[in-house]
């Protein structure tokens, strides 16, 4: 009897074990729909970074409300990462209101254009600033932080992972999908969403002028999303779709959708034209490059500032100060300054020095640097000046000679006569 | 059978005679009062529903699943088990003619009573508070949900009695294993947190299997696969719990 018992205990046992431990090696071994889904990421991800020549990219995002759409916005980039080439287009429609913008970018050039002002801007770019205006694609999985931010949102999404399901084709693509309604969605992540929306368009209307502004009995009804994964492994599509319920002041119903749909199509077959702006307003604007100011010889001429004193509670004019630049090559400068007051105020003259010259290189590749400069008296000290790189403005603050420090403006407009 | 039989209802009259059962009712009531509270505060306060009348109730599960519901199986295993050894009550018990097997059976089936009249007792209270309280969004499909998300949570709870039994057979003392208990519950939370790619072999992790059976369409598989690792948890937990119970001399 007592040897039965044991060996029922052992069977038993063993039993036991056997189901456990098949189950769980079944359970750490398979990849779940989550797990698939984050591969399929990280793939892409590593391809756009080192092995796509070229490719597209469309996203798209639609608000409705009650079916109608009320905000859409659309973007278009083709990149072609061995020549260097990106074209951005952007369709945005708010309500009534439709904006586009188009942005394009080269080795020599970038080319921007939006419908409000309607003019192609057109920035040559010279010098060391032609290759790293392109920044090559950065894979966000191999950042450093990403290891430990898979982890925590790998806990944030908790059990929720096991909503992910996938389905296989017959070639080999497979689709992941994954639908949370609102008995789901953690209560909190519902509340939290909840009150941000009314947050954002309860109260302001920051972008998009047809959202009702619901202040009442808001939450997240359903949360979808699906993505379609080539037999590479590669993200062909994602499309995400969130349905937000609410009431207005009026105690109307709104069912809000939000959808936003990514695709990434033509890789390797992308090709990017230079647009043709034959007959478009065009605006060339020469921008600084790498190696300081662009035009350095446009800066040479009259700035001018007041000087303001404060007196019975107003602010008076009592003169100027007038700094003439009258050499600029883009590494050297000279000029000089000088004050006038007007009559009645010369007494306000400043204790040190109203006149100097100064001259002096600019720190290399950079828009300012310290000079020296030198008074009518022979006494000299240094200053630092610097030139605003793309409007007419300089900045000059003597450091050793003495002005009237308590109201020293440094900043300068430019005088056009 | 008949000995089984006496022998649960009598480990159901002592479980009902220590008034832990009337304490963990009285608590569940307030945590859904608390929790209806709360919510009717952020309905009016922030304009956000917070939840439906269908969805407090899973709200419900899922804080006392992981709270009180453990909390309270853990005190009543222990009692049931420790309890008994330290009061020296259990040579009585054992002295009447019943078979060890059938007398460790009746004790963890009286214990999982316990938890099913707590569990049937927050789902009544917590969809009446629901309809009460919340926006009308009653529907057949939530009903059905929340039924199989309580009745499945049974299947976790006998994992974590067994696993309170096992340790009561081990140590002597009942506030160590109190104490050991609550100390492996958050540790294995915590390691199932950190390490989420094998938390799903963590019997703690497994109190939420529920949520897989609200999931449409349903994953079968994923339910076979954890249904079948519960059970083997069972089967060996009470294997060895019965094993040092056996040899237990008194």
């Amino acid at each position: 009897m007592k040897l039965k018992k044991k060996t029922a205990m052992l069977i038993s046992l063993a039993v036991g074990v056997f189901l456990f431990g098949s189950t769980a090696l079944a359970e750490i071994a398979s990849k779940g729909g989550y797990e698939q889904m984050k591969d399929a990421l990280k793939i892409t991800a590593d391809n756009m970074a080192t092995k796509m020549k070229s490719y597209t990219t469309d996203m798209s995002f639609v608000m409705k409300d009650n079916g109608n759409v009320i905000y859409s916005d659309n973007i278009v980039t083709k990149i072609d990462v061995s020549k260097k080439v990106e074209e951005i287009t952007e369709t945005r429609v708010d309500g009534n209101k439709k904006f586009e913008s188009f942005r394009y970018r080269d080795r020599e050039r970038y080319i921007n254009y939006n419908s409000d002002q309607d003019v192609y801007y057109v920035h040559e770019l010279s010098g060391s600033g032609k290759e790293d205006v392109f920044l090559p694609n950065q894979n966000p999985f191999k950042q450093k932080e990403a290891a430990d931010i898979e982890r925590i949102v790998d806990a944030f999404v908790g059990n929720l992972k096991d909503y992910v399901v996938v389905s296989q084709n017959s070639d080999g693509s497979k689709e992941l999908s994954g639908t949370l309604s609102e008995s789901q969605i953690p209560a909190l992540v519902n509340a939290i969403v909840s009150f941000q929306f009314k947050n954002e368009f309860g109260y302001r209307a920051s972008l998009g002028n047809g959202i009702p502004r619901m202040t009442k009995d808001i939450y997240v009804k359903e949360i979808k999303g699906k993505m379609v994964v080539d037999k590479n492994g590669i993200v062909q599509s994602v499309l995400g779709t969130g349905i937000l319920y609410g009431k207005d002041d009026n105690d109307k119903e709104h069912n809000i959708t939000f959808e936003v749909l990514g695709k990434l199509t033509n890789v390797n077959s992308t090709t990017v034209k230079k647009p043709d702006l034959t007959g478009k307003k065009v605006e060339k604007i020469v921008s600084p490059s790498e190696n300081g100011v662009g035009n350095p010889e446009s800066y040479i001429g009259t700035y001018k500032n007041n000087i303001v004193i404060q007196k019975d509670g107003k602010f008076i004019k009592i003169g100027e100060r007038i700094v003439e630049i009258t050499s600029f090559d883009g590494k050297n400068i000279s000029g000089k300054y000088r004050e006038e007051y007007l009559k009645g105020y010369e007494n306000y003259a400043s204790s040190g020095i109203k006149e100097y010259t100064f001259s002096g290189p600019l720190e290399k590749g950079g828009f300012g640097g310290r000079v020296n400069i030198q008074d009518s008296t022979g006494s000299s000290g240094m200053c630092f000046v610097s030139i605003h790189p793309s409007i007419p403005k300089i900045n000059l603050n003597p450091e050793t000679i003495k002005t009237n420090m308590n109201d020293y403006d440094g900043e300068f407009n430019r005088v056009f006569e | 059978m008949g000995r089984f039989k006496t022998a649960l209802i009598n480990e159901i009259e002592k479980l009902y005679k220590r008034k832990k059962l009337v304490v963990a009712l009285i608590i569940s009531f307030i945590i859904i009062i608390l929790g209806q509270l709360i919510i009717l505060g952020v309905n009016r306060g922030f304009g956000i529903r917070g939840v439906g009348s269908m969805e407090f109730p899973m709200l419900v599960l899922s804080v006392v699943v992981n709270t009180i519901l453990p909390l309270f199986t853990a005190l009543v295993a222990i009692d049931s088990f420790s309890g008994e050894f330290s009061n020296n009550t259990m040579k009585i018990a054992l002295t009447r003619p019943v078979t060890r097997l059938k007398f460790f059976t009746a004790k963890i089936t009286a214990i999982l009573l316990f938890v099913l009249f707590n569990l049937l007792f927050v789902m009544v209270l917590s969809t009446l508070a629901g309809l009460i309280f919340n926006a009308n969004s009653f529907t057949l499909r939530g009903v059905i949900d929340i039924i199989v998300s309580y009745l499945v949570t049974l299947l976790p709870m006998l994992v974590l009695t067994l696993v309170i039994v096992v340790f009561t057979n081990i140590l002597r003392s009942g506030v160590g294993v109190f104490f050991l208990s609550i100390f492996v519950f958050i540790i294995l939370k915590a390691l199932g947190m950190v390490f989420s790619r094998y938390s799903g072999i963590l019997f703690t992790s497994m109190l939420d299997w529920y949520k897989l059976f609200t999931i449409s369409p349903l994953p079968i598989l994923k339910i076979a696969n954890k249904f079948s690792m519960m059970v083997g948890y069972v089967i060996i937990l009470f294997t060895t719990g019965y094993y040092l119970f056996d040899k237990k001399e008194f």
